[in-house]
């Protein structure tokens, strides 16, 4: 009996052809994180044939709460490498490509090019709109998902000439400030679902069913149980701004600041070398993972007394924290000129002052 | 415009249940558009500066020159988290 029997029996699978479909996909994962994790146990386990996996990140102990694809011995270790250890074990008919780098502008039209369907299963506002601006240039539908606390959203966009992402949430510079799972944290079934329904999207998209949530977000409440499906239409001013720009460009960077692996540092000079700067950690001290850096100062934002500005007798610093959500809140309510802030992960400030300080 | 007295119940999701509430109920002179609703809003909420809202009424996404009859309205922001 074949291993996708209970697929093929369904009717509106299509049989052995819906099957076949499913074999000869290329779906692309953007994010191994808790929706990455959970979709991709589904299109792995439902034979999707060439699976690619993205994420720079390295496993930390505050994933695993959610992260289900990882345990704790991965702890420490690239999530593209443990997760692909992990789905070969559960199909070694899957062919897995991975990537241990962040989508840029250099690179997202390439590498979407070569698969059929896209996942976003990230965490940044960046990300989300470079997926979208390659997967219009390169005409692939992709599956949208994302988290706040015990709610979650799912949608198809850029399908059978169904809206987009941008026709949905034009870009708005603000959006930087909404925070993230890092910064308010997030209920783990609600990751699950929501992983699980873009994997469910992504079939269905891949077998070329109807009824997908193109022109359409699902909003999941599990802490109410209350959901609710609002439609939205194809704005053709937002898709034609994307086409007929001559290259990919991420989301209009504020004037004098530079990009560093796909992610903003506002307002930093890039031709000032970065050891110029005091980089003040704003994480509480039990947050991970521990920067050894000695350039880095911790500063967690609970010990910072409002009333009093430590910020006028230091140098020119760089707040940081997870997400860069409560560095740019705070570095905006101190409006000094010299206070900064990035709105890289700490791995990521690892990575740049390793390599750009002596 | 209609100047009779209209009641909107707003459904909040994200963020913005925290800021307003999970539900809460505004009172206006008349309809409003999707436009003079979020600036009522950020009047009454100023918090909420900075934050992009969507409104969904009967299940659709309204823009911001289109007039909401009274009734249920859901609001929302993007997501970041993933």
């Amino acid at each position: 009996m074949s291993r996708y029997d209970r697929h093929i029996k369904l009717a509106a699978f299509g049989g052995q052809a819906g099957q076949q479909k499913l074999s000869q996909a290329k779906v692309l994962v953007v994010g191994v994180g808790g929706l990455g994790c959970a979709a991709l146990s589904y299109l792995v386990s439902s034979g999707v044939g060439q699976i690619g996996l993205m994420d720079a990140d390295v496993v930390d102990l505050s994933n695993l709460q959610r992260q289900i694809l990882f345990d704790e011995n991965s702890v420490g270790k690239p999530k593209v490498d443990c997760a692909k250890k992990r789905l070969s074990t559960m199909n070694t008919q899957v062919q897995f490509t991975t990537y241990s780098h962040d989508l840029t502008p250099e690179n997202a039209e390439e590498i979407i090019g070569r698969y059929d369907l896209v996942l976003d299963c990230t965490d940044r506002f960046e990300a989300r709109y470079l997926i979208n601006d390659a997967c219009v240039r390169q005409n692939k539908p992709w599956v949208f998902g994302a988290l706040y606390q015990f709610e979650g959203q799912v949608s198809v966009f850029n399908f059978r000439g169904g809206p987009t992402y941008r026709c949905l949430f034009p870009y708005d510079r603000t959006q930087q400030q909404l925070p993230s799972c890092a910064d308010v944290g997030v209920f783990a079934p609600t990751v699950g679902v929501i992983g699980v329904m873009q994997a469910s999207e992504a079939l269905k998209v891949l077998l070329d069913l109807d009824d997908t949530l193109s022109g359409k977000l699902l909003c999941m409440d599990l802490k109410t149980n209350a959901t609710q499906s609002i439609n939205f239409q194809r704005k053709q001013s937002a898709v034609d701004e994307i086409l007929e720009k001559p290259e990919i460009s991420l989301v209009a960077p504020e004037e004098g600041s530079a990009v560093h692996n796909g992610a903003y540092v506002f307002n930093l000079d890039a031709e000032k070398a970065l050891e110029n700067y005091l980089w003040i950690d704003l994480r509480e001290l039990h947050e991970l993972p521990k920067i050894n850096h000695k350039l880095v100062e911790s500063i967690p934002l609970s010990q910072i007394d409002p009333q009093k500005s430590i910020w006028k007798e230091k140098g020119p610093c760089v707040l940081f924290c997870a997400s860069g959500h409560r560095a740019r809140t705070l570095a905006e309510k101190i409006k000094l000129p010299h206070v900064q802030y990035v709105t890289l992960s700490p791995n990521q400030i690892q990575a740049l002052l390793n390599q750009n300080t002596a | 415009m209609d100047m009779s007295q209209i009641n909107y119940e707003l459904e909040c999701f994200g963020l913005l249940t925290e800021l307003i509430g999970q539900t809460t109920l505004l009172e206006s002179s008349g309809t409003l558009t999707v436009g003079a609703l979020k600036a009522r809003l950020l009047q009454d909420y100023p918090q909420l500066i900075g934050i992009p809202i969507k409104v969904a009424q009967d299940n659709e996404l309204m823009g911001d020159v289109e007039v909401l009859k009274p009734g249920k309205l859901s609001i929302f922001p993007p997501f970041s988290g993933g």
